[in-house]
């Protein structure tokens, strides 16, 4: 109900409604998009699209399940076109690698990162980004494999399965296990 | 160990931190959009009030609360008549004889847009209808302590069970019973307010006050019968007017039963006494949290939530809520609702909370006294509270909150005199007390100047009486009253009657005791607490001679170190029992 009140009062124009719902998802938001993405900038910006749209969109709004779930979802959307577009520019070449560590702090990034974090994205970077989402969306989103599914527009089993070697690939790069 | 497991537990330890100047810029897009959007306008059409209501389960709950409590005031008070060509006692018996009457009520500012509730009473049974909201319809049953509600469009009814109201077997008669009470009531006056011109018609008006509520009613001249009821009781207005009696009624319109085919949703409870402190922090809570971006409401009277109610019940239709959520919400904003209109504290409440945001702790926005406390209790602007002595008051009291003027002495029909008494026991040396009596009388017979006193000791002689300016002040131009023994401890004094009605009405007393006389217990002088007269409350205060070889116990920078105080009475007595002096040998 919490939930349902806070949308409608940004419906209803308010900032403080906004921002309280940024507030009370803000460090799942950022770990699901870091664990995407493993590049804080990145992260920062794919949030800030994802409150962007959610904005936009409020018109037509209509809370069925919890605005966690839904939020994240919009975020793995949102990273998973992040990582489309990366992939382009990398292709044409106009977006060199400046080798610079995910975690590093500089000056104008503002979000920070524990260690665990820094092993949980780097071995994440080593998955393809469908199996990062599903995995992420599991552990971290607390979603079935059907919600995942039904987001995804995949069959339960694909996603499943996504998993399944997801969880297999991050355990080897994590512990050096043979994957079988 | 899972294959998960290890992932799971590396997630959980995962954090990651935003810097403030990090949500700036990741909301701050969010935020210009959002502020587009509030600058495109939003409107929200004003509908009719009671519909917007009564269609949102929720505030239709709370709603039950204002529609319920409306049936148990109108009039309550009235009372005795005053020399004029129209009496009040005319202008009552309509309402005294009618065995059935149809009125309006309309809580809070009738030019602001207050809902109008309609009733037709008969018997112990109320129908209230909306006018502008269909079909609705609300039959009170006072004498069973249940509201039937039912939509004949929606052919949906439902029963809610009244908590906390005395069963009323007849509402009319009731108000008979209430006329007759109030009227042996020693604080109730009536003034008579003249002719005036209302809607065309010439009206006399009378107001009736009493400690508790002001009622004004006004009567048409020619014809005598009541057109409109005013009622300030506490801070709530009600006004009562379009007033018909004896009106043609059917049994049927009055019915509890449900008509057949309607779908019966399960029955509630309104408890009337559901309004606490707790209760009404919450509903600020909610109010604030959820329909009012942070901030508190401009009000919390029962109008105020009237004005509210149709923008939290246009809120939740929005909010997709289910059903039970609405409930919840709906009984929150009940209670919080029922605190301020059954209101059981001493005097006013305050509020001060328009426009200031939830969380402000240091912004005091409500306070109010309990019933029987020397303190205030006040609630700040994140919601803790605190008390306070009166001098430590957020304001101090403003005129609205000053007591108003003690009324001035009445003659009644009953034999006896009623007053309040306040006793100052001054410890003097020698082992001896000087006792004065200040005595206000406020209602005494009709046929006699003669009031016949009991002094609580025989063996104390009166010393001297006399006639103060007015109660609860210095007294600074007295009367001497002649008074004559009559027996041991009664004297009879000579009262100047035209002095008492014209606000001269305090009367002191003055004897002597020797504390030896007293009963000495476990370290305490013991004194009777005997009234002068029957009195509606009782004081006895204590100082002490410094050459008295005395001290009052305890700290107090006040002259007199009370003793006993007993408030406000049901019936006016003499006798309040004992009490040890708060006195010492001095040290």
């Amino acid at each position: 109900m919490e939930d349902k009140l806070l949308v409608y009062r940004c419906k209803c124009g308010s900032q403080e409604a906004l921002t309280q719902i940024y507030r009370k998802y803000k460090a799942d938001l950022l770990l699901l998009a870091m664990a995407l993405l493993n590049d804080r900038s990145a992260c920062e910006d794919v949030v800030h699209d994802v409150f962007v749209s959610f904005v936009q969109g409020l018109d037509g709004f209509r809370l069925t399940g919890s605005l966690k779930g839904f939020l994240l979802t919009c975020v793995a959307n949102h990273a998973r076109n992040w990582n489309k577009a990366q992939r382009r520019r990398s292709r044409a070449g106009t977006d060199a690698d400046t080798g610079k560590p995910a975690c590093a702090d500089s000056p104008t990034e503002a979000v920070a990162c524990n260690e665990q974090i820094g092993r949980l994205s780097g071995a994440m970077a080593g998955l393809p980004f469908e199996q990062r989402e599903v995995v992420m969306l599991h552990l971290h989103g607390a979603m079935t494999f059907a919600a995942i599914a039904r987001a995804r527009q995949i069959s339960t089993n694909t996603a499943k399965s996504r998993y399944r070697y997801g969880i297999d690939r991050l355990r080897y790069l994590l512990n050096g296990e043979a994957t079988r | 160990m899972k294959p998960a497991d290890e992932i799971k537990r590396l997630i959980h330890e995962s954090q990651i931190t935003a810097s403030p100047e990090a949500d700036e810029r990741i909301l701050c897009g969010a935020l210009d959009h959002l502020a587009k959007r509030r600058q495109g306008g939003i409107a929200h059409p004003r509908p009719v009030i009671w519909r917007t209501i009564m269609t949102s389960k929720g505030t239709k709950i709370a709603a039950a609360a204002v529609i319920v409590i409306a049936a148990v005031i109108g009039f309550r008070f009235f009372g005795n008549p005053v020399g004029s060509t129209l009496t009040f006692a005319q202008v009552i018996q309509p309402i005294l004889n009618a065995g059935t009457a149809q009125f309006d009520i309309v809580i809070g500012d009738e030019d602001g847009g207050a809902p109008i509730m309609r009733d037709l009473v008969m018997g112990s049974r109320i129908r209230r209808t909306l006018p502008g909201m269909g079909d609705d319809v609300t039959i009170i049953d006072l004498e069973a302590g249940q509201i039937l509600t039912f939509s004949e469009t929606k052919k949906e009814a439902q029963y809610i069970s009244l908590e906390g109201l005395p069963s009323i077997p007849n509402y009319m008669e009731n108000l008979k019973n209430v006329i007759v009470m109030l009227q042996q009531t020693p604080d109730f006056v009536v003034e008579n307010l003249g002719l005036q011109e209302m809607d065309g018609v010439e009206v006399v008006g009378f107001l009736a006050k009493h400690p508790r509520a002001e009622i004004t009613i006004w009567a048409d001249a020619e014809t005598g019968l009541p057109v409109r009821i005013e009622q300030n009781e506490g801070q709530m207005r009600v006004v009562c007017k379009n007033m018909q009696f004896d009106v043609p009624v059917e049994d049927a319109w009055f019915s509890m039963d449900v008509p057949e085919g309607y779908k019966v949703h399960q029955d509630s409870t309104l408890d009337l006494h559901a309004g606490t402190e707790e209760a009404f922090i919450k509903g600020l809570r909610l109010l604030a949290e959820r329909f009012n971006d942070g901030r508190f409401p401009d009000g919390v009277a029962v109008e105020d939530y009237l004005k509210q109610a149709p923008d939290v019940a246009r809120q939740l239709q929005e909010m997709d809520l289910s059903s039970e959520e609405q409930i919840a919400l709906g009984q929150t904003i009940q209670n919080y609702v029922l605190f301020t209109r059954f209101f059981q504290g001493e005097g006013e409440w305050t509020y001060r909370g328009r426009g200031v945001m939830l969380g402000e702790a240091e912004t005091p926005i409500f306070w109010y006294r309990p019933k029987d406390s020397a303190t205030y209790r006040v609630i700040y602007g994140d919601l803790h509270v605190e008390d306070a002595a009166v001098e430590n008051l957020p304001e101090p009291l403003d005129a609205d909150d000053v007591p108003a003027p003690k009324p001035a002495y009445q003659q009644w029909d009953r034999p006896e005199f009623v007053g309040r008494q306040i006793d100052y026991w001054m410890i003097l040396p020698e082992g001896r007390a000087r006792v004065k009596a200040y005595l206000t009388l406020l209602k005494g017979p009709q046929d006699t100047t003669l009031l016949p006193v009991h002094l609580p000791y025989a063996e104390a002689p009166l010393e001297g009486v006399l006639l103060g300016r007015k109660a609860d002040a210095p007294v600074t131009d007295t009367v001497n009253l002649p008074f004559h023994k009559t027996g041991d401890g009664t004297y009879d004094i000579e009262l100047p009657i035209d002095k008492l009605v014209a606000g001269r009405n305090m009367i002191i007393f003055q004897w002597h005791v020797s504390l030896d006389d007293l009963k000495f217990e476990r370290g305490y002088y013991m004194t009777k607490l005997q009234s002068l007269v029957p009195v509606v409350s009782y004081e006895l205060k204590t100082g002490a001679d410094p050459n008295s070889g005395f001290e009052p116990m305890g700290k107090t920078q006040s002259l007199w170190a009370p003793a006993f105080s007993q408030g406000r009475v049901d019936s006016p007595k003499t006798e309040f029992g004992t009490c040890g002096l708060p006195i010492r040998k001095r040290r």
